[in-house]
């Protein structure tokens, strides 16, 4: 009895799924693959912004069945005039890329269900929309505006990322006057992104990462290298992180592991000199990529798969005369990461941060200067403008504690007695609302994990700051 | 209450005018040559140590060599311990209860040290201190007088009462005039023998525990007197008992009027002015084998009930050896060297050396050869 | 039985009706009184009246299982025994063919093994009947047994000049039995860290090195540290104790034979700072503690890596050659292999203090891990055969032992002892409770604050309210079936609520257990009985215990002087579970959940803050003007029978 039962289910359930399947697409072959492709000879010169360089007019996102032939493809942009940038769910059923209707329109990001082949506008969001990542309640994330061609970083808004839940209004989840785009996930949940600075400024870019609240911004690797820029990082199935560079007109790929990503950075394929132009992770530990085509002039970028470890790219898996491919992800259900509870609240518009020992620094000749006796709290309200916020004592133990202003790019400034500045930090970090953060010092050592001690500074009345009241400081018993 | 202490404050001032009114007849000088020998070793030479030797303060308070051969010695600020010619100091700032130890028992099959101090007691494991408070555990006061262990038990003569901790469970039992024939709470100094334990009490003579019967006996002075010996070698001589000490079958008791001595079946009292015993005020007591130590206000006597030992400073503060033989005159020789100080609150000794605590300072007494020393009288 | 119920529900009504006529308010001043609560909105007749423990989970009879613990291996390697503590047997299998071949009876809950030299004795230790067994390993039959410390959980054989030795860590008791193997006698127990856990003989015999699970008791603020002890297994004296500072939950340790270290398995806890975070290993992260056995000395190394954790470490073995370390990850379900030859030349390179800080640094260890072997289920214990070239892991919640080809790290099969009870939802939810893939980045289980269910004596500080002086008392998850509500501040009506969503925020940091996984986890916990106490046998108490009960049940003190309802120990923590969960200001600062005392000895710290280290802290200390209870009256006699009474619940 209880046997015919469970079989009875199972045909009920058998029955419905083969019921719902009726009338769409059949299921794409495991394997299959989606493309960005550009016209090998379309024009570059139309180009407004940075996507327009990347996907001239004409660029789509196709689908690719096996086994692969150029001629067969889905294209999944049909209605668009360039489409790029795809990424695939978690359930491997519906893609997501940039698009712009028309030449002169913004870039906004789009979902092509696979299922029912039906294209759905998600963002309408003003200055465009750009690099598509998914959380795993199925929000979307993406960056915006979408920088335009020819301006400079401090006449145009940089751009920063937003979440947008489905249905949902998009929110903003970084807070700094540097470029933020490319994010990613992270199979432990963090958003991991790309932080420019300006153009003026000696540091290089950098990878970040965010909880899917926009909390507990932390550097999650630094190249380094001042003159170059980083795109598309993505995570690979051996725990490594890879990332695109462009410097002095070379175009390559590099990793860093997850187990000690500031130490760890490695080009990842050594002594391959093509341009690379993408690299995904496929399913089963093999990467996709889009590299330089070296066996003939057109097209300049075809698509290789190899394994992770390979040092050579060798044949192509897919070259099209009339295309260049520029991405490849593959279609495949793949691993969801973890979800967060977010601690933030909105309704509140502060955050409160703890700083172990501001005396604390990995960059500091130890014991040439002398302790900090307090903290001077910078914040950005636009682009290039700093602010002092106030002041807040620093403990015997080198601790402070500070309630300042959610959502503004915050620096800090370690002072003497006489006031001369210590150490600074330029105003790179943020506090979302209600969050409560933490550091260990000043530039701290990266992947540090603190001392067992008591801060005093969490027994001492709060140092509230804010910002109407910029330049002085308030007590608020805690 | 307030008429007993008043009671002991006159008897100890009594005790102190005798003895500062002069020399009794019997330790009259004399320059007798007796070679025979003793049945206990004769210190030949002391060897002192002070602040300038590396002690942190001068007032010592008990002294004991542990059985890995370490001196372990508790003073006025801090417990030391004598390792490679050097003392190492263990203060509050290395987990100790407070500064001022008073007395120290070892658990000689772990080498736990067990520390009594006026505030809390201490056990000092490999370097480890763990205190035991009268408001963190079962202990029943914080001023410790006195340590003892039996087995798997530490007994500790407390302020308030006797403390009893059983080691392998963690649980106090504790003693007082509540549960007990104790008058008063005071407890000054225990002693474990076979299946007994004698506990020396302020006021109350000893209290003898038996372990098996779980049950107390009582010793008391049987005159009932503070001030004078009425009752002799009938019991305890004095109910204000300042130590006890047991070996070999042999119980010595000290009081500040004198001392007593049983051996199971036969009580026996000596008061200074009817014996060698160089002064009534008896702060401490040790014994080993059949011979007793015994620390007064004004040197040390050692003692087999028989024949007596007394080192002492005469008035020109030379060291004295006075020897008194039963049936003998006392034979009075003048040493080299002598004890730190004549006020001696603590004593261990064994038959190749003894060392003294003092209030100025520590001492080391290192025996003669024989034929003028022997081994330590034992029952065997 | 329902005439029973009846009969007493007749009697309720009536009685209620009468007292009804007689004052209208009278159950609502009833209830005021007797619950000491101005508001009766947390409040019903349940709260004190048809309480039972009987109907309780862990009060319950349950599945038990295949799991193992301990293991010991023959001197020709040939057979391997395997402690299955659940079932009350000792298991012997074939190292070759990987087939149980004997199942025997041990009482007492066996969980350390040990065998000696000559391969004809196997030592076993008892848990719940504080004893050591000797089996003869040619008839698997008990030849012998020795009372030993309580809840003795490892033993070790070594043979010394002055004979054969046995060293067994008695968890409970806090010491360490040294046993002299003929005649099988106790020479000594010295006294242990906290929660003695497992033993390691030096090469040479000389030493004995006891890893501690818990921590020292000392004040909340204080930086905590656990305690490797030495001693000597021929005089049973200690010789020197090892702190390791923010250190505990070792459960393993071994000889490196080469190097002269001894290995210790340890989780780094920084429990003192704010808990604004979990990245960095901000809250604990894992390592191993390298003691040099001449000098002392201890250099805490991670095994963790910067973005990814393996919680709970747990067994460690060495090879016979001392190049390389295995470290279970209880947690990770992961061995971490450790070459030591590395770590060596690493620490040979750095200077002292970096070495000192090498433990902070969260991107160290890829320069000495060279692999992680995956495991099923909570891998814990871990041996090697004599010639060094298998590896047994004990998969604690998969009922097998898996075996590791230990030269190249391949898998050659499994001892299968049981089928790991996934019919069992107790079983299935230990399996979520020792899980680390729960937590941000795999960094620790529940299991990493509640090992075995209770607790780590310490306080922590949750950010919750903000940042600030929040550091609250870790509560045991023994007995706390029927004690809802949960938390200090009562605000958990259940264990789903406390498990759930709260602690996914303020600890996991990712989204809650799936609700299957967690109503699994909360039967589990629901299962777990209070800890053991030591009590008579046959249930009387000593009359320190019987005046100490009547101290807590008076309701006048000695003089005759009323004691006020609220004032009385059992109006608060009224049995059977000695609480009547609800919350009352005690005068420690704010109004607390009132905790069950089931199994409560063995919890200290006590307070809502861990405040104070004993129970005669919380009356000696911090109950000014009689705030917990009327006790001013008592002596000292009295408050140690109080304290002695409560030891018995």
């Amino acid at each position: 009895m209880k046997s015919a039962s469970h079989f009875q289910i199972f045909f009920l359930v058998a029955s419905l799924t083969l019921l719902a399947g009726a009338g769409c697409h059949k299921p794409v072959p495991r394997g299959s693959l989606i493309l960005a492709q550009s016209p090998v000879n379309a024009a570059a010169n139309s180009a407004s912004d940075v996507l327009d360089l990347k996907y001239p007019p004409g660029s789509r996102v196709v689908l690719m069945e096996t086994p692969f032939d150029p001629n067969r493809v889905r294209v999944l942009s049909e209605s668009l005039a360039s489409a790029g940038e795809p990424i695939v769910s978690y359930d491997g059923q519906r893609i997501f890329f940039a698009g712009k209707t028309s030449a002169a329109s913004e870039w906004q990001i789009y979902q092509e269900d696979l299922t029912d082949a039906r294209l759905t506008k998600l963002t309408s969001v003003p200055g465009g929309a750009m690099n598509p990542a998914l959380l795993p309640d199925g929000s979307l994330v993406f960056a915006s505006p979408v920088p335009k061609l020819g301006g400079t970083n401090f006449n145009q808004s940089q751009p920063a990322l937003y979440v947008q839940s489905p249905g949902g209004q998009p929110r903003q989840l970084t807070f700094s006057s540097r470029s933020i785009t490319d994010p990613t996930m992270l199979s432990d949940g963090r958003i991991l992104f790309v932080s420019t600075s300006p153009s003026n400024s000696n540091s290089g870019p950098a990878l970040f990462t965010i909880n899917n609240d926009g909390t507990e911004v932390t550097a999650f690797a630094k190249p380094e290298d001042a003159n170059s820029s980083i795109q598309q990082p993505r995570l690979l199935a051996d725990d490594r992180v890879v990332f695109l560079v462009s410097k002095s007109g070379a175009n390559t790929a590099e990793v860093v592991c997850l187990a000690r990503p500031f130490q760890s950075r490695a080009p990842l394929f050594p002594g391959v000199t093509a341009q690379i132009g993408s690299v995904q992770p496929a399913g089963d530990g093999d990467l996709l990529v889009c590299a330089g085509n070296t066996a003939g002039n057109k097209p300049s970028q075809a698509l290789f798969r190899v394994s992770s470890n390979t040092t050579n790219l060798g044949t192509p898996l897919l070259v099209d005369p009339a295309w260049n491919i520029s991405e490849a992800v593959e279609v495949a259900p793949h691993l969801q990461p973890m979800g967060r509870l977010s601690t933030m609240d909105v309704t509140k518009t502060t955050g409160k941060i703890l700083c172990l020992d501001a005396n604390f620094s990995s960059d500091r000749t130890s014991g040439t200067m002398p302790p900090a006796s307090r903290v001077r709290v910078l914040v950005e309200t636009s682009p290039g403008k700093v602010h002092a916020l106030g002041e807040v004592p620093v403990q015997a133990d080198g601790s402070f504690l500070a309630e300042v202003p959610a959502d503004v790019p915050l620096g800090f400034e370690s002072l003497d007695e006489s006031g001369h500045v210590l150490h600074q930090e330029a105003p790179m970090l943020w506090l979302r609302p209600a969050e409560n953060r933490s550091c260990i010092g000043c530039h701290e050592p990266r992947n540090r994990a603190p001392h067992n001690h008591r801060p005093l500074a969490v027994s001492e009345p709060v140092i509230q700051l804010t910002l109407k009241e910029a330049g002085s400081a308030s007590r608020k018993s805690n | 209450m307030k008429t007993m202490l008043n009671s002991l404050t006159l008897a100890t001032g009594i005790a102190l005018l005798f003895s500062l009114s002069g020399t009794p007849d019997v330790r009259a000088a004399e320059t007798a040559t007796n070679d025979l020998p003793l049945p206990f070793p004769l210190i030949e030479r002391f060897e002192n140590f002070h602040v300038q030797d590396g002690m942190p303060t001068h007032k010592v308070h008990c002294v004991l060599r542990a059985s890995d051969d370490k001196l372990w010695v508790g003073t006025y600020d801090g417990a030391l311990v004598r390792e490679d010619g050097k003392f190492r100091r263990i203060g509050v700032e290395d987990g100790l209860s407070h500064k001022m130890v008073l007395c120290m028992v070892e658990d000689k099959r772990t080498g736990d040290m067990w520390i009594g101090t006026m505030r809390g007691l201490n056990r000092y494991s490999a370097g480890r201190v763990t205190t035991y408070l009268q408001t963190d555990s079962g202990l029943p006061n914080n001023v410790i007088y006195g340590l003892g262990i039996v087995d798997d038990t530490l007994w500790v003569a407390t302020a308030a009462g006797l403390g009893v901790l059983n080691l392998k469970t963690g649980e106090w039992t504790i003693y007082d005039h509540t549960n007990t024939t104790m008058h008063e709470p005071w407890v000054y100094s225990v002693a474990g023998a076979n299946g007994r334990v004698f506990v020396g009490v302020w006021g109350s003579g000893i209290l003898e525990y038996d372990l098996t019967r779980k049950i107390f006996t009582e010793y008391r002075d049987p005159d009932r007197d503070f001030h004078f010996e009425l009752v002799h070698d009938a019991g305890p001589i004095n109910d204000v008992t300042s130590w006890v000490a047991w070996d070999e079958g042999i119980l010595w008791q000290s009081t500040y009027f004198g001392m007593s001595r049983y051996d199971g079946s036969r009580w026996r009292t000596w008061e200074e002015k009817k014996s060698p015993l160089v002064s009534n005020f008896i702060n401490f007591i040790w014994a080993h084998g059949r011979v007793a130590w015994v620390g007064t206000d004004r040197g040390v006597s050692v003692t087999d009930g028989d024949t007596w030992v007394t080192y002492r400073a005469n008035e020109n503060g030379e060291g004295l050896a006075e020897i008194t033989r039963p049936g003998q005159p006392v034979e009075t020789r003048t040493m080299a060297t002598k004890l730190p100080n004549d006020f001696v609150l603590g004593i261990w000794a064994d038959d190749q050396e003894a060392w003294f605590a003092t209030s100025d300072g520590l001492g080391h007494a290192n025996f003669a050869a024989s034929p003028k020393s022997a081994k330590v009288a034992t029952a065997k | 039985m329902k005439k029973r119920a009846f009969i007493l529900l007749l009697i309720l009504v009536c009685f209620a009706s009468v007292a009804l006529w007689l004052r209208q308010n009278y159950w609502i001043d009833h209830m005021r009184q007797m619950s000491g609560q101005k508001s009766l909105a947390n409040v019903s007749c349940f709260n004190c009246h048809l309480v039972s423990t009987a109907k309780l989970r862990w009060a319950q009879p349950r599945p038990h299982h295949d799991a193992p613990a301990g293991m010991a291996i023959s001197p020709d390697g040939k057979k391997i025994y395997i402690a299955l503590d659940d079932r009350d047997e000792v298991a012997e299998a074939d190292t070759t063919s990987r087939q149980v071949l004997r199942r025997v009876k041990v009482a007492g809950r066996p969980f350390g093994l040990a065998i000696d030299a000559a391969g004809k004795n196997l030592f076993v230790t008892c848990r719940n009947t504080d004893r050591l067994a000797v089996l003869d390993t040619q008839t698997l039959q008990e030849t012998g047994s020795i009372a030993v410390g309580m809840a003795p959980v490892a033993v070790a054989f070594c043979r010394t000049a002055a004979g054969d030795r046995l060293v067994v860590a008695n968890s409970m008791s806090d010491d360490i039995s040294v046993l002299s193997v003929s005649p099988l006698q106790e020479l000594g127990r010295p006294s242990a860290g906290r929660e003695p856990f497992a033993v390691a003989i030096t090469p040479d015999g000389t030493r004995a090195f006891v890893a501690n699970r818990m921590v020292r008791l000392v004040s909340v603020k204080t930086i905590p540290t656990s305690e490797v002890t030495e001693i000597d297994p021929m005089t049973a004296r200690t010789v020197r104790r090892e702190a390791l500072e923010s250190a505990h939950q070792s459960e393993g340790i071994c000889a490196v034979p080469s190097r002269s270290w001894m290995l210790t398995p340890l989780v780094k806890v920084r429990n003192l700072v704010p808990i604004t975070q979990v990245a960095n290993g901000w809250v604990m992260s894992s390592g191993l503690a390298i003691t040099d056995v001449k000098s002392g000395n201890v250099i805490q190394m991670p095994l963790d890596e910067a973005n990814n954790y393996f919680a709970d470490p747990s067994g460690v073995v060495v090879d016979s050659s001392g190049h390389r370390a295995f470290v279970a990850s209880g947690g990770g379900d992961v061995v971490t292999v450790v070459d030591l030859d590395r770590m060596a030349a690493w620490l040979d390179k750095a200077d002292p203090t970096t070495k000192q800080e090498a433990i902070y640094d969260m991107s160290l260890s890829p320069a000495y891990v060279t692999a992680r072997i995956p495991t099923q289920r909570n891998p814990h214990q871990l041996t090697l055969s004599p010639d060094g070239g298998t590896l047994f892991v004990a998969e604690r919640l998969a009922d097998s032992v898996l075996v590791v080809d230990a030269n190249n790290l391949t898998e050659k099969g499994r001892i299968i002892l049981g089928d790991g009870g996934l019919n069992d939802p107790i079983r299935r939810g230990e399996r979520v409770f020792t899980k680390a893939a729960y937590t941000f980045q795999h960094q620790f289980s529940c299991r990493s604050c509640h090992p075995d269910g209770h607790v780590d004596g310490l306080s922590y500080d949750f950010d919750t309210s903000g940042i600030g002086d929040n550091l609250l008392d870790n509560r045991s998850l023994l007995g706390v079936a029927g004690t809802e509500p949960f938390k200090w501040n009562g605000k958990n009506a259940s264990l789903e609520i406390q498990c759930g969503p709260r602690f996914a925020k303020v600890l996991m940091r990712t989204d809650p257990i799936p609700q299957k996984e967690l109503l699994d986890l909360t039967t589990f916990i629901k299962s777990q009985p209070p800890q053991r106490v030591t009590r008579n046998e046959d249930g009387t108490l000593t009359p320190s215990q019987e005046r100490g009960k009547a101290i807590f049940f008076a309701t006048k003190t000695k003089n005759g002087t009323e004691i006020p309802h609220e004032k009385r120990c059992a109006s608060c923590h009224r049995p059977p579970l000695y609480s009547v969960r609800l919350s009352f200001d005690v005068g420690t600062g704010g109004t607390f959940d009132t905790p069950h005392l089931l199994g409560v000895a063995n919890t200290a710290p006590y307070l809502h803050d861990g405040r104070a280290l004993s129970l005669e802290e919380i009356w000696t200390l911090y109950s000014t003007n009689d705030s917990h209870g009327v006790t001013s009256y008592m002596n000292k006699i009295q408050l140690n029978d109080l304290v002695e009474f409560l030891k018995t619940l």
